[in-house]
């Protein structure tokens, strides 16, 4: 059983840039499961603090898969019929935390945008493994089924506003992965950019996804703001290992380590000690 | 300590994407491979448009329910994360082959007027394998 | 059976005519498409080919009016090496004489899902035309 509070050997920040967090699993579509039910599992809750609710547009499956696994073959399972699926976000009072659940997925978020200093990963783990534990339960005790997960996802969304540790475009090489535009002033100025890097977990154990945005707008806290927004999700094939939720918390272990570490080592030192780093252990 | 591979190869599944939906939170990225199943499935989608374009001289072009058979099978292989097909083509008899071609492997799920879908796979244009796909 | 009193010479070439209207020769990457050879429940007894030695490309490429064709050329030789038999068939099924009208049985309605015609389709796509001319529009 993979120890999730093992971060002995991960970086930790004092003051991460981190808005949101958010932790899910992938699972294979429930048969019996209908839009309803979005509702019946709402009213499973305690009320008072899962108060709010939004209908939100069906997420399709994402596999994320190596050039072996995607060939076409002729075990390949078709399932043509439509369903009108939906999918249900439920937020608590605070506003801080949230629930996404649909056919297929389950995702648990931690919402630092309300302003909340970020509770750490082993808080977030705690309340998605008791929030799944909550579903699956309705699932089994309504007969539905119990799920069967495919991949782990796990995202880390960072505001990095300017003033931070940048002032300008020019100053963007704070990430390892721009490098400032070696062109005269006079001939053209930095004014903004967008884009996105992937990289494979090795041996082929999922993906990293990073995605840079220059933003004017909403900051974390609502005023208008001009940040970076970088937001870095790891997802991962479900291994087949002897317990399937053993295999989440591996894999969501791995997505967070893989995703924590490539921010330190992706950043430069001075935005490292911006944000407070505690255990440099290079 | 992690270390990191950089994808630099010309896999179909790497490099440069555009970010489609960012619901809460949960990055839904269009890669290489999603934009040409989105392709596929636009030149479908015009076949349903304009199914004129498709009459000709000895060809029975697919009905409109091949035609949203096709549409749909697209989207389910595209949501498993399969490879996008070469290309997408009626095949004159009411039906629409998709075709993927990787080196001297041809592999084609050939849909057939009647709603039944086969898997072929050739190499250097001899057929190896054929197979009937079920409909779960 | 076919026209036996004017067989088909091994040396003649064969044109196969290709609805640019289905997407089957992609003339970006000259690839053809398997599907140009596939039978239709319309084709009784072959797939229709038309023979060199009594129409040129161009004659061949004609079909329905304002719509474009591309052609596929093939040797009769090459598809006999392949067991592919072209049959003459001067008497087209409205009555009239085309001497140029010649049909592979072996590619027809009744076995248009089989194995057999899969692959033949296949090679005559990929390996039996020399090369694919036009477009020509009708």
């Amino acid at each position: 059983m993979c120890d999730v509070n093992n971060n002995t050997q991960l970086p930790d920040y004092d003051r991460p840039p981190v808005v949101e967090v958010i932790l899910g699993v992938q699972f294979e579509h429930l048969p019996k499961f209908k839009n309803a039910h979005l509702g019946s599992f709402w009213n499973s809750l305690d009320n008072d603090k899962w108060c709010i609710i939004e209908d939100a547009p069906f997420l399709p499956p994402q596999f994320e898969r190596f050039e072996d696994t995607a060939q076409w073959h002729d075990g390949l399972q078709l399932r043509l019929k439509r369903e009108a699926a939906c999918r249900l976000q439920i937020r608590n009072s605070l506003q801080d935390r949230m629930i996404q659940v649909q056919n297929s997925r389950f995702h648990f978020n931690w919402l630092g945008k309300s302003g909340g200093k970020y509770i750490r990963y082993q808080e977030v783990f705690k309340e998605f493994d008791s929030s799944l534990e909550q579903f699956r339960h309705f699932l089994r005790e309504g007969d539905i089924g119990d799920i069967q997960p495919n991949q782990w996802e796990i995202t880390y969304v960072n505001h990095i506003p300017c003033g931070s540790v940048w002032s300008n475009p020019e100053d963007w090489g704070f990430f390892k992965l721009i490098r400032p535009p070696d062109i005269s002033e006079e001939l053209a100025v930095s004014e903004s950019f967008e884009g996105n890097w992937h990289f494979v977990i090795p041996p082929q154990k999922g993906r990293l996804h990073i995605h840079w945005q220059h933003v004017v707008g909403a900051s974390a806290n609502g005023q208008e703001e001009e940040f970076i927004r970088l937001v870095s999700t790891a997802r991962g094939v479900i291994e087949s290992e002897s317990s399937v939720f053993e295999s989440v918390t591996n894999g969501l272990a791995l997505g967070r380590r893989v995703i924590v570490s490539s921010f330190k080592e992706l950043m430069s030192n001075k935005a490292n000690q911006y944000w407070g780093l505690k255990n440099d252990n290079t | 300590m992690t270390t990191l591979n950089v994808a630099s190869s010309m896999h179909a599944f790497k490099s440069k994407v555009a970010l489609r939906d960012d619901s809460q939170g949960i990055l839904s990225l269009e890669t290489i491979n999603q934009k040409a199943w989105r392709e596929t499935i636009d030149k479908l989608a015009g076949w349903q448009w304009d199914i004129e374009e498709l009459y000709d001289e000895g060809i029975i072009p697919p009905s409109e329910g091949i035609i949203q058979t096709a549409i749909e099978l697209s989207f389910r292989l595209n949501e498993e994360g399969y490879v996008a097909p070469s290309s997408v083509v009626p095949d004159g008899d009411g039906g629409v082959v998709f075709t993927h071609r990787n080196g001297v492997i041809t592999k084609k799920i050939h849909l057939w007027d009647d709603g039944s879908i086969c898997l072929s796979e050739y190499e250097d244009a001899s057929l190896v394998r054929r197979t009937k796909l079920p409909l779960a | 059976m076919g026209d036996e009193s004017d067989p088909i010479d091994g040396e003649e070439v064969l044109y196969r005519r290709i609805p640019a209207s289905q997407g089957w020769y992609d003339e970006a990457t000259k690839e053809l498409n398997s599907a140009a050879f596939h039978p239709n429940r319309n084709d009784e007894t072959g797939i229709s080919i038309v023979r060199g030695k009594y129409k040129t490309v161009k004659q061949a490429a004609m079909g329905r009016t304002g719509k474009k064709y591309y052609v596929a050329v093939l040797k009769a030789s090459d598809l006999a090496q392949q067991g592919i038999t072209v049959a003459s068939r001067p008497e087209l099924p409205d009555g009239k004489i085309d001497k140029a009208h010649a049909e592979l049985p072996e590619l027809n309605k009744d076995n248009r899902r089989s194995d057999e015609v899969a692959s033949l389709e296949e090679i005559l796509a990929q390996k039996l035309t020399r090369e694919v001319l036009g477009p020509y529009y009708s």
